[in-house]
């Protein structure tokens, strides 16, 4: 079972790709329903804290669920 | 005047038991990976140090070294420390650092994804950084789970025969590698018995792609129709023409990417893999 934060898709296309320290970016992913969610180690976290995105941090935990994955090259 | 002898007498302390201090010089190419790790704040152990020269002289003597395009040590416990290139330890992505996207744990066994979103790109094109027919991929995982999860991965598109270059360790005991060939062109192999290990997938010269799990093959087939992604090589994801997929939640340890090896180089190259994973601890 998979937590994250959920946010809207503006704040989901404008962080896209943009790095919150030297070595990593943001990347939000769709759930079942196409709400985007931000899911953080506690690495991520503890480096977000200091950067002018920590108001992410604040948005509740919630369950992710994951879309029904594309068909494989299989 | 007689002769000028020279009579004075020198007191000083003897000391037991305290070794004169030991510089150790480094291979030099493995010297400028520790700087670039040390550069973001990270100091190496000597355990450490010593155990990551002695896989760049090992690999270097075997040649499996100079056949790496990417070479990923993931030595040091931080995003800053697991990024770099040791063939090419420069932060560009044209020396094909990765990058890491959010929902990774970094500690000194490896670098863990989360398994639903997180990722890394290494900037490596098969296309325009691999030779087409001839490539392998290798993978240290230290996580046995099983699942459709892709270790390392890129498509030009599913389905109508696009170009993929893939490693999946462990889907219910299979191992599914794509190495530069249509999406149709995987080679099947069973006989996974975890999905903790080292997984590599080769082609070398013969159009004959073969899989081993810690130096074993797992079996073989010849796949003719050669096909290259034009997209990055994505880490613990699908990377398909930039929309991912598959995401793996298997920690590695290493993982390397370069042009074809022979098989005394990939059983040299387990061996020195093995070595180094025990020698940091952290061996499967």
């Amino acid at each position: 079972m998979y937590y994250g934060r959920q946010v809207t898709n503006e704040t989901a296309e404008n962080l896209e790709a943009i790095f919150i320290d030297s070595d990593t970016f943001f990347h939000f992913v769709p759930d079942i329903n196409g709400n985007f969610y931000l899911m953080l180690s506690q690495q991520d976290e503890i480096d977000i804290l200091q950067t002018q995105y920590a108001y992410l941090l604040e948005i509740p935990l919630t369950e992710y669920i994951p879309p029904i994955q594309p068909k494989p090259p299989i | 005047m007689g002769n000028n002898i020279n009579t004075r007498k020198y007191l000083g302390r003897k000391i037991f038991g305290i070794a004169p201090p030991t510089i150790t010089v480094y291979d030099s190419d493995f010297q400028l990976v520790i700087d670039a790790i040390q550069s973001t704040g990270v100091t190496l152990t000597t355990t450490q140090k010593n155990a990551g020269n002695t896989l760049v002289v090992s690999t270097k003597n075997s040649g499996v070294w100079t056949n790496s395009v990417g070479f990923y040590g993931i030595l040091g416990g931080t995003a800053g420390a697991h990024k770099w290139n040791w063939k090419n330890p420069v932060d560009t992505n044209a020396a094909f650092r990765l990058s890491f996207s959010t929902g990774w744990t970094h500690t000194n066994n490896g670098a863990q994804p989360n398994g639903a979103s997180a990722y890394g790109n290494t900037f490596i094109i098969p296309g325009t950084n691999l030779l087409t027919a001839n490539t392998f991929l290798s993978f240290y995982s230290r996580t046995n789970n099983s699942g459709y999860t892709a270790e390392l991965g890129v498509v030009n598109g599913y389905g109508a025969g696009n170009p993929t270059c893939a490693l999946f360790c462990n889907s219910s005991t299979n191992m599914y590698t794509w190495i530069n060939r249509k999406d149709s062109e995987r080679l099947l192999t069973g006989g996974v018995t975890s999905g903790a290990g080292f997984f590599l997938a080769n082609c070398n010269n013969s159009n004959t792609v073969t899989n081993y799990r810690n130096g074993l093959s797992l079996g073989s087939n010849t796949f003719t129709n050669v096909v290259v992604p034009s997209y990055s090589l994505f880490l613990s994801a699908l990377n398909n023409t930039g929309s991912l997929s598959n995401y793996s939640n298997k920690e590695t340890a290493f993982f390397a990417i370069g042009n074809g090896l022979t098989g005394s180089q990939i059983t040299s190259f387990t061996t020195d893999i093995q070595t180094y994973q025990t020698a940091l601890g952290r061996q499967v």
